[in-house]
């Protein structure tokens, strides 16, 4: 049994704990590579030129998002500018956005402003809209975290020595690996998201998969296509294991013990402002978008969209939050196991991060396909756990772990290790001692991984399509069956109750973390 | 426990040896500095005293008992009548004064109630019973040691490990707080082992006192052996 004191010392325990989540969360994954290169890899895909497809817009959205979000991300870090925070979270929020709602509504305001219906807004110019504004995100946030490291007194020196442009220019030095990094995860997560192509009708990878499994029903050939997919973002993501098995990741959630002060430079705060004005106008478009059917519908047609919205919403209101809740407790709990395994260990955090890229770095598909190739092969008696929900709330479980392991890294960094060793002194046993300390301290990071889990869970389709039973799909899901077939009037009223849902439910979880922060 | 003993205690940290083949024996009720420059291994030799780390080589004895051998802690930390204030005190941050206080109780055999009764009687003693509801984060520096130290009485422990528990404070609060602790550790019979590089602190808070010098023991005496035969800077500072 582990006491207070284990948990600040190094023991095999740690390992084996971390390699034990590692197992887990890849078998789903494993089984799927298994299946799929049993088979002739390379000669059955059916992929035409869906693989080139993704991997050209892995690139743009990496480029783009890379030019874009590290200056502005750095900026950010350095200066302080009007509404810095509101619009920090404005181009945060096509993080937790589903990206068939930002692709749909792109969608909309390119033919409502007047864009051909096959100009560049259209096609692969509407993925690549549609993707980088979550790459764009990813990178400026991870550029202000890098940047923001940079201690006070680093910036004084550097300012000291050279002004304003020598603390520039190092700032962006410190953060560019960061940033390039974030840029090519980025890329590397639009492999697995067939939602925008099948909104611009441009064919991908992940289109391919879905399609083979949903349409043809054929899970062998989606299988092989995951098991491909998965290999190439694994090779793509090799860069972003080695910089995180050799720390480079981890000096970005290290804790800066005193922040350094924002300025307001006259030239410079206004630029930081101006970049994000523009950047936060050019992701409202989309919201702006899905709302156009609305506005230009009569009164009858509205009542009417918005009754099915709401019917759909209260259908499936369980079923999502079951979803969503479910998953985010597992990641959660995982993730709390991962980040004390890891401890204050360098090494042990650089494995984590390089497990939580990995993860990352897989095709949604993959794990699903995976959970759903171990349904088909168990026997009958297995179903109700195999075939039901829990296997939805496993797969988003699995999937977002990353998400919350980051969190739960930082958070436990935040403790400290003398608490630790007064309890083992005053010998409060470890029970007590999480209870009583360990996990206050650490609720607002587990309830912060629930709540981020939850929303990326709840817009998720890949792992819902693949694997939810029988009339039993999320929110999102209804959304992106119905988006096809259904009214634009009712489609943008669907929308526009999912946002409204998810803008509640973030803003009740972050009231709750801000109160727990405060005690 | 009525001594403690370190014997050819080595100890390794990161690859550098921070304590080399110390023998040291510290009585009871007789109040010891530990002293050094920073790197000596004051605070290292404090963490083996306590069972927070097991020496790389020799042992650590309480009169007959062996406490820690080669590589391995035998008796835990909480079984050794041992308390310590941390450098950084390590105050539970969401609990308050008394529940800090009364957490620290954890293993005594008293009721729920006594322990509430005791807890509150050591912050009495310690002058911050009008502080029992507080949050850490809202004390003072010197109100926040205060509650350290009552948590560390609070189990009435033979001996009581400082580390640095001052290095933070004014010069004015520290004096009023060595004052203090010097009352409060003796009406609770605890000897004190007081880890500090400040000379004025530990000349009035202890009696006799062991001189490192990157992790050897250069001289270990009373304060007036010291004065009389100074062998590290130290103490022929004390001798001037």
């Amino acid at each position: 049994m582990l006491s207070c004191l284990d948990l600040e010392r190094p023991g095999r325990w740690r390992i084996l704990l971390i390699g034990a989540v590692a197992l887990l969360v890849s078998t789903p994954t494993l089984l799927l590579l298994r299946r799929g290169l049993e088979g002739e890899l390379l000669g059955k895909l059916f992929w035409g030129n869906a693989l080139e497809s993704s991997l050209g817009l892995a690139a743009g959205v990496a480029g783009a998002s890379f030019l874009v979000g590290w200056p502005l991300g750095s900026a950010a870090a350095l200066y302080r500018c009007p509404a810095r925070g509101f619009l920090l979270v404005l181009i945060s929020l096509p993080l937790l956005m589903p990206s068939f709602l930002l692709a749909l509504g792109w969608s909309a305001q390119s033919l409502a402003t007047g864009f051909p219906p096959h100009g560049w807004l259209q096609g692969a110019g509407g993925c690549l809209v549609s993707f980088a504004a979550s790459g764009l995100a990813l990178v400026t946030l991870t550029a202000l975290a890098a940047a923001g490291a940079i201690p006070e007194n680093q910036r004084e020196a550097a300012r000291l020595f050279g002004g304003e442009r020598a603390l520039v220019r190092n700032t962006l030095r410190s953060s560019r690996a960061p940033a390039a990094l974030a840029a090519l995860l980025a890329g590397i997560l639009t492999l697995s998201d067939p939602a925008p192509g099948e909104i611009f009708s441009q064919r991908t990878a992940a289109g391919a998969i879905l399609e083979s499994f949903a349409a043809r029903n054929d899970l062998v050939l989606a299988s092989r296509q995951s098991a491909a997919l998965a290999l190439a973002a694994l090779a793509l993501s090799l860069p972003l294991l080695l910089a995180s098995a050799r720390g480079h990741l981890r000096l970005t959630l290290a804790h800066t013990p005193r922040k350094a002060s924002l300025r307001l430079v006259a030239p410079a705060s206004a630029g930081t402002a101006i970049g994000f004005l523009c950047v936060s106008t050019l992701l409202m478009l989309p919201a702006v978008g899905l709302a156009l059917p609305l506005w230009h519908a009569p009164s009858t047609s509205l009542a009417g969209a918005f009754e099915v919205a709401f019917a759909r919403a209260s259908d499936t209101a369980f079923d999502s939050l079951g979803y969503a809740l479910g998953a985010g407790a597992l990641a959660a709990g995982l993730a709390l196991a991962l980040a004390a395994a890891a401890g204050r260990s360098a090494r042990l955090q650089g494995a984590v991060l390089a497990l939580s890229v990995l993860l990352l770095a897989i095709p949604a598909a993959a794990p699903a396909l995976g959970l759903a190739a171990l349904a088909a092969a168990a026997p009958g008696w297995g179903d109700p756990v195999l075939r039901g929900p829990l296997m939805v709330v496993i797969a988003l479980g699995l999937r977002f772990l990353p998400v919350a392991a980051l969190l739960m890294l930082r958070a436990w960094s935040s403790t400290a290790p003398a608490w630790f060793e007064a309890a083992a002194l005053h010998g409060i046993s470890l029970r007590a001692f999480a209870g009583r300390v360990l996990l206050p301290a650490l609720a607002p990071g587990l309830l912060l991984s629930v709540a981020l889990v939850g929303l990326l869970s709840a817009s998720d389709v890949v792992a819902v399509l693949l694997l939810h039973p029988p009339g039993r799909p999320s929110f999102a899901l209804s959304i992106f069956t119905v988006m096809a077939n259904a009214p634009e009037t009712t489609v943008a009223a669907l929308c526009l109750v999912y946002g409204v849902a998810a803008g509640a439910l973030v803003a009740a979880i972050a009231g709750r973390a801000r109160a727990l922060n405060r005690t | 426990m009525t001594q403690l003993a370190l014997r050819r205690v080595s100890h390794v940290l990161g690859g550098a040896a921070a304590l080399q083949s110390i023998d040291l024996e510290i009585a009871s009720g007789e109040p010891i500095a530990v002293m050094g420059a920073s790197g000596a291994g004051k605070s290292t030799l404090l963490r083996l005293l306590a069972g927070l780390d097991a020496p790389s080589q020799g042992e650590v004895w309480a009169d007959d008992r062996l406490l820690s051998g080669t590589g391995r802690v035998v008796v835990p930390p909480h079984e050794r009548r041992i308390s310590m204030v941390f450098q950084d005190l390590a105050l539970w941050p969401n609990l308050s004064a008394l529940d800090n206080v009364r957490l620290g109780l954890a293993r005594s055999p008293l009721s729920k109630q006594d322990r509430r009764t005791r807890a509150l009687a050591m912050l009495a003693l310690c002058q911050i019973e009008r502080l029992a509801a507080r949050l850490p984060a809202t004390l003072s520096g010197g109100e926040q040691q205060r509650v350290a130290l009552a948590r560390a009485l609070a189990p009435a422990p033979d001996w009581l490990l400082l580390d640095e528990p001052f290095s933070s404070l004014d010069p004015m609060l520290r004096d009023q707080l060595v004052a203090e602790v010097r009352g409060l550790v003796d009406e609770q019979h605890a000897t004190i082992v007081f880890v500090t590089h400040e000379l004025a602190d530990a000349v009035a808070l202890t009696r006799c006192a062991a001189v490192l010098d990157h992790g050897h023991l250069i001289e270990a005496g009373s304060w007036e052996s010291l004065r009389a035969d100074p062998k590290s800077a130290l103490s022929r500072l004390l001798a001037r």
